[in-house]
C-alpha cells in the first residue's frame, strides 16, 4: 500500500494502471485457488448438528419401511392376497432402510475423517515411542 | 369382549415388543461407540459388523411391528 | 383457548382462510406466506443486482454469496453437467430458506411446517430426476437399480430393495424438513409457555421463569441454525439425486 502512496503525485494514470495490475494478480490468484479447490474432488456435505444427523438416519430408515408397508397394503387390497405381499414388502422395505442408513453413514464418515495425528493403531507406524 | 376391540388391544401389545429392539439397538451403538473411542483405528473395519448387528436386532423389532400391522389390517 | 394462561403450542400451525372462493377452494394463510416468500426472493434479488457494480455493495454481496454457495454445491455434487439444474436447485434452496426464516419471525406462519408442502417439493424433485433420467439415458436409467459387481443370482433380491430404497427418497426428504421445522417450533412454544405460566405465579415464579426464558433464547438461536441447515440439506440432497439422473450407474 505504501508504494502506491509514494507515486501519489505522479499522475492519475500511473496510479490506476498500478492498481489494475494488483487487481489482476489478485484475480489470477483467486482463480487458481478456486480451480485447485475444485480439483480437490467432490467435497461431501459437511453437515450438521447431532440432532440433524440422528434425524437424517431415522427418517432414511423409517421412510423405506413405510414405503414397503404401504405399497404392500395397497397391492394386497388390489390383488386380494391379504396379507402376503405386505409381509414380503415390509421385509424388503426393512432391507432398503438398512441400505439407506449404511449409505448415509458412509457419507457422514467420509465427510469427517479421523483428525490427523490421532492414534492410528498398531498397523501404522507411530513415531511416538 | 368385542372381537374388534381384542384385535386393537392385541396390536397394541404386539407393538410393545419394539421396545426390546430399541434397547438392543441402543446397546449395540453404545458398545460400538465406547469401543471405537478406545481404538478409533479399528472402528472402520468393524463398521460392517455394526450394521449387521443393528440389522439383526432391528429385524426382531420389525417382526413385532409386522404382527401389529397384520392384526390391524389383515386379520 | 378459554384460559389465557394456557398456551397452545399447536395453534401456530392452524390454516385459516383469508379469501374464500366457492366450495373447498380458498386463499389461505399458508398460500399467502408462500406468495410472500417468492415475492421477497424476487424483489431482493432483482433490486440488489440492478446496479451490477463491479465492487458490490452489501446487498449485492449477499446475492453473490448465495449464488456462489449454491453454484459450488451443485458443481461439487453433480459435476459440471449438473449446472443445467442450477436454477432449479437455487430456486428450491431460496424458497425453503426464506420460508423457514419467515417462520422465525413471531406471529408469522411457517409454510414448511406442513408436510403437504414439503412433500410437494420432494415430489417435484423426483419428477425432475425420473423424467430427466429417462430423457437423457433412455432405458439405461434403470441401471440405477442394478448395482455393479453383484452376481446374477442375487439380483432378484437386490433389485426390489434398490427400488424401495429409491421410492423412499421423496418421503425421507420431505419428512426430514417438515419434522425438523415442526419439532423446533413446538419446542420453542412449549418453553415460551412455561415462562408465561411461571410468570403468573408471583415473585418466586418470576425467578423460576428465568430458566425457561434462557432456554427460549438458546432454542431461538438453534432454530435459526436449523432453518438454514435444513434448506442446505434439502438442496444438497436434491443435487445428489440429480447426479443419479445424470450418471445412473453406481
Amino acid at each position: 500500500m505504501s508504494e502506491m502512496r509514494d507515486t501519489g503525485g505522479g499522475g492519475e494514470d500511473e496510479r490506476v494502471r498500478r492498481q489494475s495490475q494488483i487487481l489482476k494478480e489478485k484475480i489470477a490468484r483467486a482463480q487458481g485457488a478456486h480451480s485447485a479447490g475444485l480439483a480437490g474432488g467432490a467435497s461431501q456435505p459437511r453437515d450438521m448438528t447431532g440432532m440433524g444427523r440422528a434425524m437424517r438416519l431415522g427418517t432414511e430408515f423409517i421412510a423405506a419401511i413405510l414405503v414397503g408397508a404401504v405399497a404392500g397394503y395397497l397391492l394386497d387390497r388390489w390383488l386380494n392376497t391379504t396379507p402376503w405381499i405386505m409381509l414380503v414388502l415390509l421385509l424388503v422395505g426393512f432391507a432398503a432402510g438398512v441400505l439407506n442408513v449404511v449409505r448415509a453413514a458412509e457419507q457422514m464418515n467420509k465427510a469427517s475423517p479421523p483428525p490427523p495425528g490421532s492414534d492410528l493403531g498398531p498397523g501404522t507406524d507411530d513415531d511416538e515411542n | 369382549m368385542d372381537p374388534e376391540a381384542a384385535k386393537y388391544i392385541g396390536a397394541g401389545i404386539a407393538a410393545i415388543g419394539m421396545a426390546g429392539a430399541a434397547i438392543g439397538v441402543g446397546n449395540i451403538f453404545g458398545s460400538f461407540l465406547s469401543g471405537a473411542l478406545r481404538n478409533p483405528s479399528a472402528s472402520q473395519s468393524q463398521f460392517g459388523n455394526l450394521i449387521f448387528g443393528f440389522a439383526v436386532t432391528e429385524a426382531l423389532g420389525i417382526f413385532s411391528f409386522l404382527i401389529a400391522l397384520l392384526l390391524l389390517f389383515a386379520v | 383457548m378459554a384460559d389465557p394462561n394456557k398456551v397452545d403450542p399447536i395453534h401456530q400451525f392452524l390454516i385459516t382462510d383469508i379469501v374464500r372462493f366457492g366450495d373447498g377452494f380458498a386463499f389461505t394463510n399458508s398460500a399467502l406466506f408462500m406468495v410472500l416468500t417468492v415475492g421477497l426472493i424476487l424483489a431482493y434479488l432483482l433490486l440488489s443486482t440492478t446496479r451490477r457494480s463491479i465492487i458490490p455493495g452489501r446487498a449485492q454481496l449477499i446475492s453473490e454469496m448465495l449464488y456462489e454457495f449454491v453454484a459450488n454445491m451443485v458443481r461439487n455434487s453433480a459435476g459440471t453437467a449438473g449446472m443445467k439444474f442450477f436454477p432449479f436447485v437455487f430456486s428450491l434452496f431460496m424458497f425453503v430458506l426464506v420460508a423457514n426464516m419467515f417462520g422465525m419471525i413471531p406471529f408469522l406462519f411457517t409454510a414448511t411446517s406442513h408436510i403437504i408442502i414439503t412433500f410437494a417439493l420432494a415430489i417435484l424433485v423426483f419428477a425432475v430426476v425420473i423424467i430427466y433420467g429417462f430423457y437423457k439415458n433412455g432405458l439405461k436409467f434403470l441401471k440405477l437399480f442394478v448395482p455393479s459387481g453383484v452376481p446374477a443370482y442375487v439380483l432378484p433380491i437386490v433389485v426390489p430393495i434398490e427400488i424401495v430404497s429409491f421410492l423412499s427418497r421423496p418421503i425421507s426428504l420431505s419428512v426430514r424438513l417438515f419434522a425438523n421445522i415442526l419439532a423446533g417450533h413446538i419446542t420453542l412454544k412449549v418453553f415460551a409457555g412455561f415462562v408465561v405460566t411461571l410468570g403468573s405465579l408471583g415473585f418466586l415464579g418470576w425467578l423460576g421463569a428465568l430458566l425457561p426464558l434462557t432456554m427460549t433464547v438458546a432454542i431461538t438461536a438453534l432454530e435459526f441454525l436449523v432453518a438454514a441447515l435444513q434448506a442446505y440439506v434439502f438442496a444438497v440432497l436434491t443435487s445428489m439425486y440429480i447426479n443419479d439422473a445424470i450418471h445412473p450407474s453406481h
